[in-house]
């Protein structure tokens, strides 16, 4: 793994083992992916972001973290990115989805609880939660 | 991306991967949150179709000065400066993209201008309403790296932040502030270069572009460049205030061999819905006293119940074609109806020595699709 996963109460930014650049990043460049104006890996490789939907509570947990926004506040920005053709990061509901999703899928990056990381996902970056945040249940 | 995920997904079942075996129970879908944009229309493999429609009803102000010809040098949207009560379909906007890979992407603009008035021959001067088919957009973008792309084309004006997000559906008011759209084309055909930089916690987004006439199907009521040189930078100082700068060296078709220099600065303030911005620009020629356009506005949007803002701007400006100082007051409300619904009524009162400018009651609505 590229990162250490750091504890429980972490986010994990995770690519899919052996699908994306392994390489750290930096929050920096986590919000330029989900915010898509980073578009590639250093390997000219294209970046597939993917969210957790809005309500999740990790979802907004990553985008206090990244865009010290939340989502709803950041739809302003989205609406603008449509007239130019940006669409946002497609969703999905679980994060065992984000895993199968990311472990499955060149490019992809996606976001996780540090204690939900296995053998399927690198990290690539640790977002340490400020909010104590709950701890996986397993 | 989303096209390409889903393939990535399918792809996984074939590819019989150790986790194959076990039925995803999700693919990635667009983002359904409330006030989220609509994903656009799926057309053919990568390419996406959107767009929105807007029907205007305005009463202007019958204590205003009486109608004069509005030199049309100065605003593209002229259909708002009769003195005659009317409803206007206004506009049919498509918009397409297609991305054949993550380095290539070709967008095209469409805008179907003042397609029906009721009553008829309500326009400033009598005449009946002019359907005009305007190409707003029409580009080729190639990322060479994120922090490089070449767009070649027709494109938006990068100078102020109005005039690259104009649209209907993205803007709080129906009126249009002179400033982006007096002092210079607001769209131009040439080359551009453009991308975003990571600068310590923020990205820096610059647009540098070069246009050398040729306008492609330029507005009948603009004077489109005949040269153009300029730039544009633009970040967020913190989470919730973002500034851009622009610079531009140009010459019009239509206007002599006047070479204009012109700068601008904009903000913008985002917290808790409300929504503070302001740009202010100046331009500047080689015979000051005939070229010289300056001016700026300020605007607040606030929101005052669920899905409801009060909005109010103040404007100042100085335009050249007809030596005039001017100011404009505006109140008004917006109603955001999630992801495709958008109502504004706002009074305008314009002073001062300009001609034409709308004064009133200006509404809209505007569906996103």
């Amino acid at each position: 793994m590229a990162t250490e996963p750091g504890g429980d109460a972490a986010i994990a930014v995770v690519v899919g083992h052996n699908m994306a650049p392994a390489e750290p990043i930096s929050p920096t460049i986590v919000l330029g992916m989900f915010a898509r104006k980073r578009l590639f890996w250093g390997d000219h490789s294209a970046v597939v972001p993917v969210n957790l939907t809005a309500s999740h509570p990790l979802r907004r947990a990553f985008s206090s973290l990244v865009f010290k926004k939340t989502p709803e506040q950041l739809q302003d920005y989205w609406n603008d990115q449509y007239f130019h053709g940006v669409l946002p990061p497609p969703v999905l509901a679980s994060e065992e989805a984000v895993l199968r999703f990311v472990s499955t899928t060149r490019g992809a990056i996606g976001y996780v609880s540090a204690c939900s990381v296995d053998s399927r996902v690198d990290i690539v970056a640790v977002l340490q939660r400020s909010d104590g945040g709950a701890a996986c249940a397993h | 991306m989303v096209a390409a995920s889903a393939v990535a997904v399918e792809a996984m079942f074939a590819a019989g991967s150790a986790h194959a075996a076990e039925p995803i129970a999700e693919t990635p879908t667009a983002e359904a949150i409330a006030d989220a944009p609509p994903p656009g229309t799926r057309l053919l493999d990568g390419v996406t179709f959107a767009g929105y429609a807007t029907t205007q009803f305005l009463i202007p102000d019958a204590r205003g000065r009486a109608a004069q010809p509005l030199d049309t040098t100065v605003v593209d949207d002229d259909s708002q400066s009769s003195r005659r009560t009317r409803l206007d379909l206004s506009h049919l906007s498509g918009i397409a993209w297609w991305e054949p890979s993550p380095s290539w992407k070709v967008l095209g603009e469409i805008d179907l201008q003042d397609i029906v008035q009721v009553p008829a021959h309500s326009n400033q001067d009598g005449r009946a309403s002019e359907p005009y088919v305007a190409l707003d957009r029409l580009y080729v973008d190639y990322r060479a790296t994120d922090t490089l792309s070449i767009r070649a084309g027709k494109f938006l004006t990068p100078i102020g932040h109005w005039n690259q997000e104009h649209s209907d559906p993205q803007v709080w008011t129906v009126l249009r502030p002179l400033i982006s759209q007096s002092a210079f084309p607001t769209n131009a055909t040439g080359v551009m270069l453009f991308g975003s930089l990571p600068v310590g916690t923020q990205w820096i987004d610059y647009q540098t572009y070069a246009a050398d006439g040729g306008e492609w199907r330029p507005s009948p009521r603009s004077h489109p460049f005949e040269s153009a040189f300029g730039g544009r930078v633009s970040t967020a100082l913190n989470p919730f205030i973002q500034v851009g700068l622009s610079a531009s060296r140009f010459q019009q078709e239509g206007l002599g061999s006047s070479r204009f220099n012109l700068f601008g600065a904009d903000v913008a303030l985002n917290w808790r819905g409300a929504e503070i911005s302001g740009e202010i620009i100046k331009r500047r020629g080689k015979d000051a006293n005939v070229s010289e356009e300056h001016g700026w506005f300020a605007q607040a949007a606030v929101p005052v119940a669920a899905r409801w803002w009060a909005v109010a701007r103040l404007e100042q400006y100085r335009r050249a074609v007809d030596d005039s100082e001017s100011s404009t007051a505006l109140l008004g409300v917006v109603y955001r109806s999630g992801r495709h619904w958008v109502f504004k009524a706002e009074w305008a009162q314009a002073s001062g020595g300009a001609s034409g400018l709308p004064s009133g009651l200006l509404s809209s609505l505007t569906m996103v699709y």
